[in-house]
Protein backbone atom coordinates (compact mmCIF):
# COMPACT_ATOMS: atom_id res chain seq x y z
CA UNK A 1 0.00 0.00 0.00
CA UNK A 2 1.23 3.32 -1.23
CA UNK A 3 -0.29 5.55 1.52
CA UNK A 4 1.67 8.89 -0.32
CA UNK A 5 -0.10 7.99 -3.75
CA UNK A 6 -3.70 6.88 -2.17
CA UNK A 7 -3.96 10.03 -0.29
CA UNK A 8 -2.23 12.24 -2.21
CA UNK A 9 0.34 13.48 0.37
CA UNK A 10 1.87 16.70 0.27
CA UNK A 11 4.18 18.10 2.68
CA UNK A 12 4.53 22.33 2.92
CA UNK A 13 6.28 24.26 4.90
CA UNK A 14 9.18 24.41 7.35
CA UNK A 15 10.89 20.66 7.26
CA UNK A 16 13.00 21.77 9.99
CA UNK A 17 10.22 22.82 11.97
CA UNK A 18 9.62 21.05 15.61
CA UNK A 19 5.85 21.14 15.07
CA UNK A 20 3.85 19.75 12.48
CA UNK A 21 -0.06 20.72 11.25
CA UNK A 22 -1.76 18.13 9.52
CA UNK A 23 -4.90 19.50 7.50
CA UNK A 24 -8.10 17.11 6.65
CA UNK A 25 -10.53 18.50 4.35
CA UNK A 26 -14.17 17.87 4.10
CA UNK A 27 -16.83 16.33 2.09
CA UNK A 28 -16.38 17.65 -1.79
CA UNK A 29 -13.64 19.49 -1.22
CA UNK A 30 -10.09 18.52 -1.43
CA UNK A 31 -6.51 19.91 0.38
CA UNK A 32 -6.39 22.72 -1.87
CA UNK A 33 -8.93 24.27 0.12
CA UNK A 34 -6.36 25.39 2.43
CA UNK A 35 -4.30 26.93 0.22
CA UNK A 36 -5.07 30.21 1.48
CA UNK A 37 -4.52 28.70 5.10
CA UNK A 38 -1.73 27.04 4.97
CA UNK A 39 0.82 29.77 3.93
CA UNK A 40 0.25 31.50 7.24
CA UNK A 41 1.77 28.22 9.01
CA UNK A 42 4.67 27.42 6.59
CA UNK A 43 7.24 29.38 7.99
CA UNK A 44 6.81 27.79 11.03
CA UNK A 45 5.50 24.53 10.91
CA UNK A 46 5.51 21.78 8.78
CA UNK A 47 2.61 21.37 6.59
CA UNK A 48 1.08 18.14 5.91
CA UNK A 49 -1.92 17.83 3.43
CA UNK A 50 -4.21 14.93 2.21
CA UNK A 51 -6.98 14.45 0.17
CA UNK A 52 -9.41 11.34 1.86
CA UNK A 53 -10.35 8.78 -0.52
CA UNK A 54 -13.21 9.33 -2.83
CA UNK A 55 -11.88 13.26 -3.54
CA UNK A 56 -9.22 15.00 -5.23
CA UNK A 57 -6.48 13.70 -6.59
CA UNK A 58 -6.63 10.64 -3.95
CA UNK A 59 -6.20 7.15 -6.07
CA UNK A 60 -9.41 6.39 -7.28
CA UNK A 61 -8.40 2.52 -7.17
CA UNK A 62 -8.41 2.76 -3.89
CA UNK A 63 -11.57 3.63 -2.75
CA UNK A 64 -13.74 0.43 -1.11
CA UNK A 65 -16.98 0.66 -0.18
CA UNK A 66 -16.31 -1.63 2.32
CA UNK A 67 -13.48 0.33 3.92
CA UNK A 68 -15.68 3.58 3.45
CA UNK A 69 -18.76 2.34 5.08
CA UNK A 70 -18.09 4.87 7.90
CA UNK A 71 -15.73 7.30 8.82
CA UNK A 72 -13.55 4.33 10.53
CA UNK A 73 -12.11 3.35 7.19
CA UNK A 74 -10.92 7.71 6.56
CA UNK A 75 -9.45 7.16 10.62
CA UNK A 76 -7.50 4.26 9.52
CA UNK A 77 -5.91 6.41 6.77
CA UNK A 78 -5.38 9.19 8.66
CA UNK A 79 -3.33 7.18 11.59
CA UNK A 80 -1.95 5.15 8.17
CA UNK A 81 -0.16 8.72 7.34
CA UNK A 82 0.56 9.75 10.60
CA UNK A 83 2.71 6.03 10.74
CA UNK A 84 4.20 6.31 7.58
CA UNK A 85 5.33 9.93 7.96
CA UNK A 86 6.60 9.29 11.33
CA UNK A 87 4.59 11.83 12.94
CA UNK A 88 3.96 12.95 16.62
CA UNK A 89 2.37 15.43 18.40
CA UNK A 90 0.87 16.99 15.03
CA UNK A 91 -1.95 20.22 15.16
CA UNK A 92 -4.55 18.46 13.90
CA UNK A 93 -7.04 20.56 11.58
CA UNK A 94 -10.15 18.73 10.29
CA UNK A 95 -13.00 20.52 8.27
CA UNK A 96 -16.08 19.14 8.77
CA UNK A 97 -16.47 15.20 8.38
CA UNK A 98 -12.64 15.30 8.98
CA UNK A 99 -13.53 17.19 12.16
CA UNK A 100 -14.50 14.03 13.48
CA UNK A 101 -11.75 11.79 11.99
CA UNK A 102 -9.09 13.69 13.63
CA UNK A 103 -11.59 12.88 16.69
CA UNK A 104 -11.56 9.11 16.53
CA UNK A 105 -8.15 8.78 15.07
CA UNK A 106 -6.84 11.19 18.68
CA UNK A 107 -8.91 8.57 20.32
CA UNK A 108 -7.32 5.30 18.78
CA UNK A 109 -3.54 6.32 18.37
CA UNK A 110 -3.20 9.77 20.88
CA UNK A 111 0.35 9.70 20.55
CA UNK A 112 0.00 10.90 16.81
CA UNK A 113 -2.08 14.23 17.60
CA UNK A 114 -0.97 17.34 20.33
CA UNK A 115 -4.25 19.54 19.87
CA UNK A 116 -7.24 18.97 17.54
CA UNK A 117 -9.13 22.34 15.37
CA UNK A 118 -12.36 22.06 14.21
CA UNK A 119 -13.68 23.80 11.38
CA UNK A 120 -17.54 23.29 11.09
CA UNK A 121 -17.58 19.69 12.17
CA UNK A 122 -20.57 17.98 13.86
CA UNK A 123 -21.05 14.98 15.77
CA UNK A 124 -24.35 14.29 13.96
CA UNK A 125 -25.97 15.64 10.95
CA UNK A 126 -29.39 14.23 11.97
CA UNK A 127 -31.73 15.58 14.26
CA UNK A 128 -32.64 13.44 17.24
CA UNK A 129 -35.69 14.89 18.39
CA UNK A 130 -35.84 12.34 21.48
CA UNK A 131 -32.79 13.46 22.59
CA UNK A 132 -33.61 17.13 21.49
CA UNK A 133 -30.22 17.47 19.56
CA UNK A 134 -30.39 19.30 16.59
CA UNK A 135 -27.77 18.40 13.66
CA UNK A 136 -29.74 20.48 11.00
CA UNK A 137 -31.23 17.99 9.17
CA UNK A 138 -34.51 15.96 9.19
CA UNK A 139 -34.65 12.35 7.37
CA UNK A 140 -36.83 14.20 4.69
CA UNK A 141 -34.32 16.65 3.82
CA UNK A 142 -31.76 14.05 3.95
CA UNK A 143 -33.62 11.68 1.60
CA UNK A 144 -34.02 14.96 -0.66
CA UNK A 145 -30.83 15.56 -0.73
CA UNK A 146 -29.83 11.87 -1.50
CA UNK A 147 -32.79 11.62 -4.48
CA UNK A 148 -31.06 15.33 -6.05
CA UNK A 149 -27.80 14.20 -5.84
CA UNK A 150 -29.19 10.85 -7.63
CA UNK A 151 -31.28 12.40 -10.37
CA UNK A 152 -28.51 14.67 -11.96
CA UNK A 153 -25.43 15.01 -9.45
CA UNK A 154 -23.79 17.85 -11.39
CA UNK A 155 -27.01 20.31 -11.33
CA UNK A 156 -27.06 19.29 -7.50
CA UNK A 157 -23.35 19.92 -7.09
CA UNK A 158 -24.09 23.92 -8.62
CA UNK A 159 -26.63 24.28 -6.00
CA UNK A 160 -25.66 22.59 -3.32
CA UNK A 161 -22.35 24.68 -3.48
CA UNK A 162 -24.08 28.08 -3.54
CA UNK A 163 -26.35 27.04 -0.49
CA UNK A 164 -23.52 25.78 1.46
CA UNK A 165 -20.74 28.40 0.86
CA UNK A 166 -23.04 30.93 1.28
CA UNK A 167 -21.02 33.59 0.02
CA UNK A 168 -23.45 35.04 -2.69
CA UNK A 169 -21.55 38.45 -3.19
CA UNK A 170 -18.46 35.87 -3.81
CA UNK A 171 -19.81 33.79 -6.34
CA UNK A 172 -16.03 32.44 -6.94
CA UNK A 173 -16.01 30.42 -4.08
CA UNK A 174 -18.89 28.63 -4.74
CA UNK A 175 -17.35 28.10 -8.43
CA UNK A 176 -14.32 26.54 -6.74
CA UNK A 177 -16.77 24.39 -4.57
CA UNK A 178 -18.37 23.31 -7.26
CA UNK A 179 -16.05 22.16 -9.48
CA UNK A 180 -14.20 20.16 -6.98
CA UNK A 181 -17.61 18.48 -6.56
CA UNK A 182 -18.52 18.04 -9.87
CA UNK A 183 -15.20 16.18 -10.08
CA UNK A 184 -15.92 13.45 -7.36
CA UNK A 185 -17.52 9.93 -9.05
CA UNK A 186 -21.33 10.40 -8.27
CA UNK A 187 -21.90 6.84 -7.19
CA UNK A 188 -19.25 7.83 -4.82
CA UNK A 189 -20.48 10.99 -3.76
CA UNK A 190 -23.30 10.05 -3.14
CA UNK A 191 -21.79 7.21 -0.43
CA UNK A 192 -19.70 9.49 1.04
CA UNK A 193 -22.90 11.45 1.82
CA UNK A 194 -24.90 8.92 3.11
CA UNK A 195 -21.90 7.96 5.29
CA UNK A 196 -21.14 11.60 6.47
CA UNK A 197 -25.10 12.41 7.18
CA UNK A 198 -25.92 9.25 8.85
CA UNK A 199 -23.13 9.00 11.25
CA UNK A 200 -23.01 9.87 14.98
CA UNK A 201 -20.18 10.09 17.29
CA UNK A 202 -22.06 12.11 19.81
CA UNK A 203 -20.56 8.80 22.32
CA UNK A 204 -17.19 9.46 21.15
CA UNK A 205 -16.73 13.24 22.08
CA UNK A 206 -16.13 12.66 25.89
CA UNK A 207 -12.88 9.96 25.30
CA UNK A 208 -10.78 12.88 23.59
CA UNK A 209 -7.41 13.52 25.74
CA UNK A 210 -6.41 16.23 23.80
CA UNK A 211 -7.19 19.93 23.97
CA UNK A 212 -10.13 20.63 21.15
CA UNK A 213 -10.58 24.48 19.03
CA UNK A 214 -14.22 24.53 18.02
CA UNK A 215 -14.32 27.01 14.85
CA UNK A 216 -18.01 27.97 14.00
CA UNK A 217 -19.20 30.26 11.31
CA UNK A 218 -22.09 31.95 11.36
CA UNK A 219 -25.14 30.77 8.66
CA UNK A 220 -24.20 27.49 7.96
CA UNK A 221 -26.38 25.28 6.88
CA UNK A 222 -24.47 22.08 7.17
CA UNK A 223 -23.73 22.50 10.72
CA UNK A 224 -26.14 24.95 12.88
CA UNK A 225 -24.50 26.32 15.85
CA UNK A 226 -26.42 24.48 18.04
CA UNK A 227 -24.10 21.26 16.62
CA UNK A 228 -20.93 23.17 17.51
CA UNK A 229 -22.22 24.21 20.97
CA UNK A 230 -23.24 20.77 21.78
CA UNK A 231 -19.43 19.04 20.60
CA UNK A 232 -18.18 22.29 23.16
CA UNK A 233 -20.69 20.54 26.23
CA UNK A 234 -19.61 17.10 25.17
CA UNK A 235 -15.68 17.37 24.72
CA UNK A 236 -13.95 18.03 28.10
CA UNK A 237 -12.03 21.23 28.00
CA UNK A 238 -13.11 22.19 24.33
CA UNK A 239 -12.68 26.56 23.45
CA UNK A 240 -15.85 27.26 20.73
CA UNK A 241 -14.65 30.39 18.80
CA UNK A 242 -17.81 31.87 16.63
CA UNK A 243 -15.76 33.86 14.54
CA UNK A 244 -17.10 36.56 11.85
CA UNK A 245 -17.76 34.52 8.35
CA UNK A 246 -20.78 33.11 7.23
CA UNK A 247 -21.28 29.47 5.53
CA UNK A 248 -19.68 26.16 6.10
CA UNK A 249 -16.36 27.00 4.45
CA UNK A 250 -14.53 29.64 6.34
CA UNK A 251 -11.18 28.10 5.63
CA UNK A 252 -12.09 29.82 1.92
CA UNK A 253 -14.25 32.10 2.28
CA UNK A 254 -12.60 33.99 5.67
CA UNK A 255 -9.07 32.30 5.48
CA UNK A 256 -8.12 35.46 7.93
CA UNK A 257 -10.13 34.82 10.72
CA UNK A 258 -9.46 31.48 10.43
CA UNK A 259 -5.90 32.02 10.88
CA UNK A 260 -5.96 34.27 13.73
CA UNK A 261 -8.08 32.24 16.29
CA UNK A 262 -5.80 28.85 15.15
CA UNK A 263 -2.74 31.24 15.72
CA UNK A 264 -4.09 31.99 19.52
CA UNK A 265 -4.90 28.36 20.03
CA UNK A 266 -1.57 26.68 19.11
CA UNK B 1 -2.70 -21.34 34.12
CA UNK B 2 -5.70 -22.20 31.75
CA UNK B 3 -7.15 -25.54 31.40
CA UNK B 4 -7.36 -25.52 27.55
CA UNK B 5 -8.90 -29.16 26.95
CA UNK B 6 -11.57 -27.70 29.80
CA UNK B 7 -12.51 -24.54 27.32
CA UNK B 8 -12.62 -26.21 24.35
CA UNK B 9 -15.01 -29.21 25.82
CA UNK B 10 -17.43 -26.63 27.11
CA UNK B 11 -16.79 -24.57 23.90
CA UNK B 12 -17.41 -27.41 21.73
CA UNK B 13 -20.79 -28.59 23.46
CA UNK B 14 -22.44 -25.30 23.64
CA UNK B 15 -21.86 -24.48 19.90
CA UNK B 16 -22.86 -27.91 18.42
CA UNK B 17 -26.16 -27.58 20.54
CA UNK B 18 -26.76 -23.84 19.88
CA UNK B 19 -26.08 -24.64 15.90
CA UNK B 20 -28.96 -26.81 15.80
CA UNK B 21 -31.23 -23.94 16.82
CA UNK B 22 -30.04 -20.66 15.61
CA UNK B 23 -28.71 -18.57 12.37
CA UNK B 24 -25.60 -17.98 11.37
CA UNK B 25 -25.73 -14.83 12.29
CA UNK B 26 -26.79 -15.32 15.70
CA UNK B 27 -24.17 -18.17 16.18
CA UNK B 28 -20.23 -16.51 15.20
CA UNK B 29 -21.57 -13.62 18.32
CA UNK B 30 -22.79 -16.14 20.56
CA UNK B 31 -19.39 -18.50 20.34
CA UNK B 32 -17.06 -15.86 20.19
CA UNK B 33 -18.76 -14.18 23.37
CA UNK B 34 -18.97 -18.26 24.63
CA UNK B 35 -15.15 -18.55 24.30
CA UNK B 36 -14.14 -15.25 26.02
CA UNK B 37 -16.33 -15.98 29.01
CA UNK B 38 -14.81 -19.82 29.00
CA UNK B 39 -10.92 -18.52 28.52
CA UNK B 40 -12.05 -15.29 31.30
CA UNK B 41 -10.63 -13.50 28.35
CA UNK B 42 -11.33 -9.42 28.40
CA UNK B 43 -11.07 -8.71 24.72
CA UNK B 44 -12.97 -10.73 22.10
CA UNK B 45 -13.54 -10.13 18.35
CA UNK B 46 -13.45 -11.28 14.91
CA UNK B 47 -11.69 -9.62 12.18
CA UNK B 48 -13.13 -10.21 8.98
CA UNK B 49 -11.33 -9.87 5.10
CA UNK B 50 -14.18 -8.11 3.40
CA UNK B 51 -12.08 -7.13 0.51
CA UNK B 52 -7.92 -6.18 -0.77
CA UNK B 53 -8.19 -3.18 1.58
CA UNK B 54 -10.31 -4.11 4.39
CA UNK B 55 -10.54 -5.70 7.45
CA UNK B 56 -13.04 -4.99 9.63
CA UNK B 57 -13.60 -5.85 13.67
CA UNK B 58 -16.54 -7.36 14.52
CA UNK B 59 -18.70 -8.95 17.10
CA UNK B 60 -16.15 -7.36 19.41
CA UNK B 61 -15.90 -6.72 23.46
CA UNK B 62 -15.28 -4.16 24.45
CA UNK B 63 -17.96 -2.80 22.01
CA UNK B 64 -15.98 0.35 20.64
CA UNK B 65 -14.06 -1.58 19.12
CA UNK B 66 -16.72 -2.48 16.32
CA UNK B 67 -16.73 -1.75 13.10
CA UNK B 68 -12.81 -0.63 13.37
CA UNK B 69 -10.82 -1.01 10.21
CA UNK B 70 -7.97 -2.46 9.95
CA UNK B 71 -5.33 -2.71 7.28
CA UNK B 72 -5.49 -6.39 5.59
CA UNK B 73 -2.16 -6.91 4.16
CA UNK B 74 -0.13 -6.97 7.42
CA UNK B 75 -2.65 -9.33 8.88
CA UNK B 76 -2.04 -11.55 6.13
CA UNK B 77 1.44 -11.49 6.66
CA UNK B 78 0.46 -12.09 10.20
CA UNK B 79 -1.34 -15.34 9.81
CA UNK B 80 1.09 -16.42 6.98
CA UNK B 81 4.00 -16.27 9.07
CA UNK B 82 2.24 -18.34 11.47
CA UNK B 83 0.97 -20.40 8.84
CA UNK B 84 -2.80 -20.07 9.11
CA UNK B 85 -2.63 -21.99 12.48
CA UNK B 86 -3.72 -20.51 15.94
CA UNK B 87 -0.90 -18.73 18.01
CA UNK B 88 -0.96 -17.20 21.04
CA UNK B 89 0.96 -14.46 22.21
CA UNK B 90 2.46 -14.32 25.70
CA UNK B 91 3.79 -10.88 25.66
CA UNK B 92 1.97 -8.95 22.78
CA UNK B 93 4.24 -7.03 20.26
CA UNK B 94 4.84 -3.51 20.65
CA UNK B 95 6.31 -2.49 17.22
CA UNK B 96 4.24 -3.30 13.90
CA UNK B 97 1.36 -5.21 15.68
CA UNK B 98 -1.37 -4.48 13.20
CA UNK B 99 -3.89 -6.26 16.13
CA UNK B 100 -2.09 -3.19 18.52
CA UNK B 101 -5.56 -1.59 18.24
CA UNK B 102 -7.69 -3.96 19.18
CA UNK B 103 -5.06 -4.92 21.87
CA UNK B 104 -4.20 -1.99 23.81
CA UNK B 105 -3.10 -2.29 27.14
CA UNK B 106 -3.20 -6.08 27.51
CA UNK B 107 -1.15 -8.77 28.30
CA UNK B 108 -1.60 -11.45 25.82
CA UNK B 109 -3.52 -12.27 23.00
CA UNK B 110 -4.43 -15.95 21.13
CA UNK B 111 -5.58 -15.39 17.29
CA UNK B 112 -7.41 -18.15 15.93
CA UNK B 113 -7.14 -17.73 11.62
CA UNK B 114 -10.71 -18.79 10.40
CA UNK B 115 -12.14 -20.04 7.42
CA UNK B 116 -16.09 -19.93 6.62
CA UNK B 117 -17.36 -20.09 3.40
CA UNK B 118 -14.56 -19.06 1.66
CA UNK B 119 -14.37 -15.65 3.78
CA UNK B 120 -11.23 -15.83 5.60
CA UNK B 121 -11.66 -13.59 9.43
CA UNK B 122 -9.26 -14.49 12.82
CA UNK B 123 -10.68 -14.82 16.05
CA UNK B 124 -9.20 -12.65 18.61
CA UNK B 125 -8.79 -13.06 22.40
CA UNK B 126 -7.11 -10.55 24.91
CA UNK B 127 -6.01 -10.96 28.70
CA UNK B 128 -5.29 -8.28 30.78
CA UNK B 129 -3.26 -10.83 32.80
CA UNK B 130 0.06 -12.96 31.40
CA UNK B 131 -1.35 -16.53 29.57
CA UNK B 132 0.94 -19.28 28.95
CA UNK B 133 0.09 -20.99 25.07
CA UNK B 134 1.44 -24.24 25.50
CA UNK B 135 0.84 -27.49 23.31
CA UNK B 136 -2.75 -27.72 24.74
CA UNK B 137 -3.92 -24.60 23.87
CA UNK B 138 -2.93 -25.31 20.39
CA UNK B 139 -5.00 -28.55 20.43
CA UNK B 140 -7.88 -26.84 21.88
CA UNK B 141 -7.86 -23.82 19.13
CA UNK B 142 -7.39 -26.37 16.49
CA UNK B 143 -10.67 -27.66 17.77
CA UNK B 144 -12.28 -24.86 18.64
CA UNK B 145 -11.77 -23.81 14.97
CA UNK B 146 -12.86 -26.95 13.42
CA UNK B 147 -16.17 -27.08 15.32
CA UNK B 148 -16.98 -23.12 14.60
CA UNK B 149 -15.85 -23.60 10.83
CA UNK B 150 -18.12 -26.60 10.74
CA UNK B 151 -20.95 -25.53 12.56
CA UNK B 152 -20.79 -21.84 10.66
CA UNK B 153 -20.75 -23.60 7.13
CA UNK B 154 -23.98 -25.68 8.20
CA UNK B 155 -25.71 -22.89 9.52
CA UNK B 156 -24.79 -20.91 6.51
CA UNK B 157 -26.26 -23.46 4.50
CA UNK B 158 -29.66 -23.37 6.43
CA UNK B 159 -30.24 -19.75 6.25
CA UNK B 160 -29.03 -19.39 2.89
CA UNK B 161 -31.76 -22.12 1.80
CA UNK B 162 -34.31 -20.19 4.04
CA UNK B 163 -33.36 -17.37 2.51
CA UNK B 164 -33.63 -18.38 -0.94
CA UNK B 165 -37.03 -19.57 0.10
CA UNK B 166 -38.32 -16.45 1.88
CA UNK B 167 -37.48 -14.99 -1.69
CA UNK B 168 -39.17 -17.34 -3.57
CA UNK B 169 -42.03 -17.31 -1.64
CA UNK B 170 -42.83 -13.54 -1.92
CA UNK B 171 -42.03 -13.29 -5.46
CA UNK B 172 -45.06 -15.95 -5.89
CA UNK B 173 -46.72 -14.61 -3.09
CA UNK B 174 -46.72 -11.00 -5.13
CA UNK B 175 -48.04 -12.26 -8.51
CA UNK B 176 -51.39 -11.48 -9.36
CA UNK B 177 -52.06 -14.65 -10.54
CA UNK B 178 -52.86 -17.37 -8.46
CA UNK B 179 -50.63 -20.00 -8.85
CA UNK B 180 -51.26 -23.90 -7.36
CA UNK B 181 -48.67 -26.26 -8.01
CA UNK B 182 -49.76 -30.36 -6.72
CA UNK B 183 -47.34 -32.76 -6.44
CA UNK B 184 -47.70 -35.79 -8.55
CA UNK B 185 -47.39 -38.45 -5.54
CA UNK B 186 -49.97 -36.12 -4.02
CA UNK B 187 -48.24 -35.55 -0.77
CA UNK B 188 -47.62 -31.73 -0.90
CA UNK B 189 -48.56 -28.58 -2.43
CA UNK B 190 -48.28 -25.16 -2.33
CA UNK B 191 -50.43 -22.34 -3.00
CA UNK B 192 -50.26 -18.22 -3.03
CA UNK B 193 -52.66 -16.40 -1.46
CA UNK B 194 -54.56 -15.06 -4.32
CA UNK B 195 -55.12 -19.14 -5.50
CA UNK B 196 -56.11 -19.30 -1.51
CA UNK B 197 -58.34 -16.55 -1.98
CA UNK B 198 -60.33 -17.90 -5.32
CA UNK B 199 -60.70 -21.11 -3.02
CA UNK B 200 -61.73 -19.79 -0.01
CA UNK B 201 -59.47 -21.24 2.08
CA UNK B 202 -57.65 -19.20 5.11
CA UNK B 203 -54.32 -19.64 4.24
CA UNK B 204 -51.59 -19.67 1.65
CA UNK B 205 -48.38 -21.47 1.49
CA UNK B 206 -47.36 -25.28 1.76
CA UNK B 207 -49.98 -27.95 2.45
CA UNK B 208 -51.17 -31.29 1.66
CA UNK B 209 -53.17 -31.61 -1.39
CA UNK B 210 -55.81 -33.21 0.60
CA UNK B 211 -56.27 -30.15 2.36
CA UNK B 212 -57.74 -28.01 -0.70
CA UNK B 213 -58.44 -30.99 -3.54
CA UNK B 214 -61.97 -30.54 -2.46
CA UNK B 215 -62.02 -26.88 -2.53
CA UNK B 216 -60.45 -26.84 -6.33
CA UNK B 217 -62.82 -29.47 -7.09
CA UNK B 218 -65.93 -27.19 -5.81
CA UNK B 219 -64.90 -24.18 -7.59
CA UNK B 220 -64.05 -25.78 -10.75
CA UNK B 221 -67.49 -27.72 -10.59
CA UNK B 222 -69.34 -24.18 -9.57
CA UNK B 223 -68.07 -23.02 -13.31
CA UNK B 224 -70.69 -21.90 -15.66
CA UNK B 225 -68.62 -24.21 -18.61
CA UNK B 226 -68.03 -27.12 -16.25
CA UNK B 227 -68.83 -29.37 -18.98
CA UNK B 228 -66.72 -28.28 -21.16
CA UNK B 229 -64.02 -27.81 -18.56
CA UNK B 230 -64.27 -31.39 -17.46
CA UNK B 231 -64.45 -32.62 -21.08
CA UNK B 232 -60.85 -30.99 -21.72
CA UNK B 233 -59.31 -31.74 -18.52
CA UNK B 234 -59.82 -35.85 -19.43
CA UNK B 235 -58.66 -35.01 -22.50
CA UNK B 236 -55.52 -33.34 -21.07
CA UNK B 237 -55.14 -35.85 -18.45
CA UNK B 238 -55.01 -38.44 -20.68
CA UNK B 239 -51.76 -37.61 -21.50
CA UNK B 240 -49.47 -36.44 -18.24
CA UNK B 241 -46.79 -34.84 -19.92
CA UNK B 242 -49.40 -32.58 -22.08
CA UNK B 243 -49.29 -28.57 -21.04
CA UNK B 244 -52.45 -26.76 -21.57
CA UNK B 245 -53.02 -23.23 -21.96
CA UNK B 246 -55.41 -20.52 -22.25
CA UNK B 247 -57.80 -22.55 -20.94
CA UNK B 248 -61.18 -20.48 -20.40
CA UNK B 249 -62.99 -21.44 -16.81
CA UNK B 250 -66.28 -19.29 -16.82
CA UNK B 251 -68.17 -17.92 -13.66
CA UNK B 252 -71.62 -16.34 -13.04
CA UNK B 253 -73.47 -15.52 -10.52
CA UNK B 254 -73.31 -12.25 -8.23
CA UNK B 255 -69.61 -12.02 -9.47
CA UNK B 256 -69.17 -13.42 -12.80
CA UNK B 257 -65.96 -13.60 -13.61
CA UNK B 258 -63.33 -15.52 -16.29
CA UNK B 259 -60.01 -17.40 -15.94
CA UNK B 260 -57.71 -18.10 -18.68
CA UNK B 261 -56.11 -21.15 -17.16
CA UNK B 262 -52.91 -23.09 -17.84
CA UNK B 263 -51.67 -26.39 -16.44
CA UNK B 264 -47.89 -26.99 -16.66
CA UNK B 265 -46.33 -30.49 -15.85
CA UNK B 266 -43.20 -29.93 -13.52
CA UNK B 267 -40.37 -32.68 -14.15
CA UNK B 268 -37.40 -32.31 -11.34
CA UNK B 269 -34.87 -34.88 -10.28
CA UNK B 270 -36.27 -34.91 -6.74
CA UNK B 271 -40.34 -34.58 -7.45
CA UNK B 272 -42.72 -34.07 -10.22
CA UNK B 273 -45.95 -32.35 -10.53
CA UNK B 274 -48.48 -30.33 -12.06
CA UNK B 275 -48.59 -26.33 -11.62
CA UNK B 276 -51.67 -24.18 -11.98
CA UNK B 277 -51.60 -20.79 -13.20
CA UNK B 278 -55.36 -18.99 -12.94
CA UNK B 279 -55.26 -15.10 -14.52
CA UNK B 280 -58.30 -13.74 -14.32
CA UNK B 281 -59.44 -12.33 -17.90
CA UNK B 282 -61.06 -8.66 -18.13
CA UNK B 283 -64.53 -9.26 -19.40
CA UNK B 284 -66.29 -6.55 -21.35
CA UNK B 285 -69.55 -5.79 -20.37
CA UNK B 286 -72.26 -4.29 -22.95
Amino acid sequence: MDVIQRNNITVYGNENAKQTIVFGHGFGTDQTSFKQVVQFFGKDYRVILYDNVGGGKADPEAYSPARYSTLNGYVTDLLDICAYLELKDVIYVGHSVSGMIGLLASIRNPEFFSKLVFLGASARYLNDDAAGYVGGFNQEALNGLYDAMSSNYYAWASGFSSIVMNNPDRPQLAATFASTLSAIRPDIALAVAKVIFESDHRADLGKVTKPVLIVQSSEDVAVPASAAEYLHAHIPGSKLVHINSKGHYPHMSAPGEVVTVMQEFI
Amino acid sequence: MLNWKKISDTFIHYVNDRSEHTTAGRLLPYSINLLRHAAGAYTSLQVVFEDKVTAKVKDATPAFLDELVLNPGPLEELLAEHRYEPFGWEEIPVKKNPLQDVLTALSAAAIIPLNINDRASMLVLGWSEPQVFDASFTEAAVLIRKTLESALTHTSRTDALELSNTYFTAILEAMPQAVIFIDDNGRSGWLNKQAARLLKLPMSGEMAPGAFAGAMADWRNSAANVDDINAKAAQFFSSPGNVIKDWIWQFGGDTPAQYSVSCTPVKHDQFTGKLWVFHKMVVATI
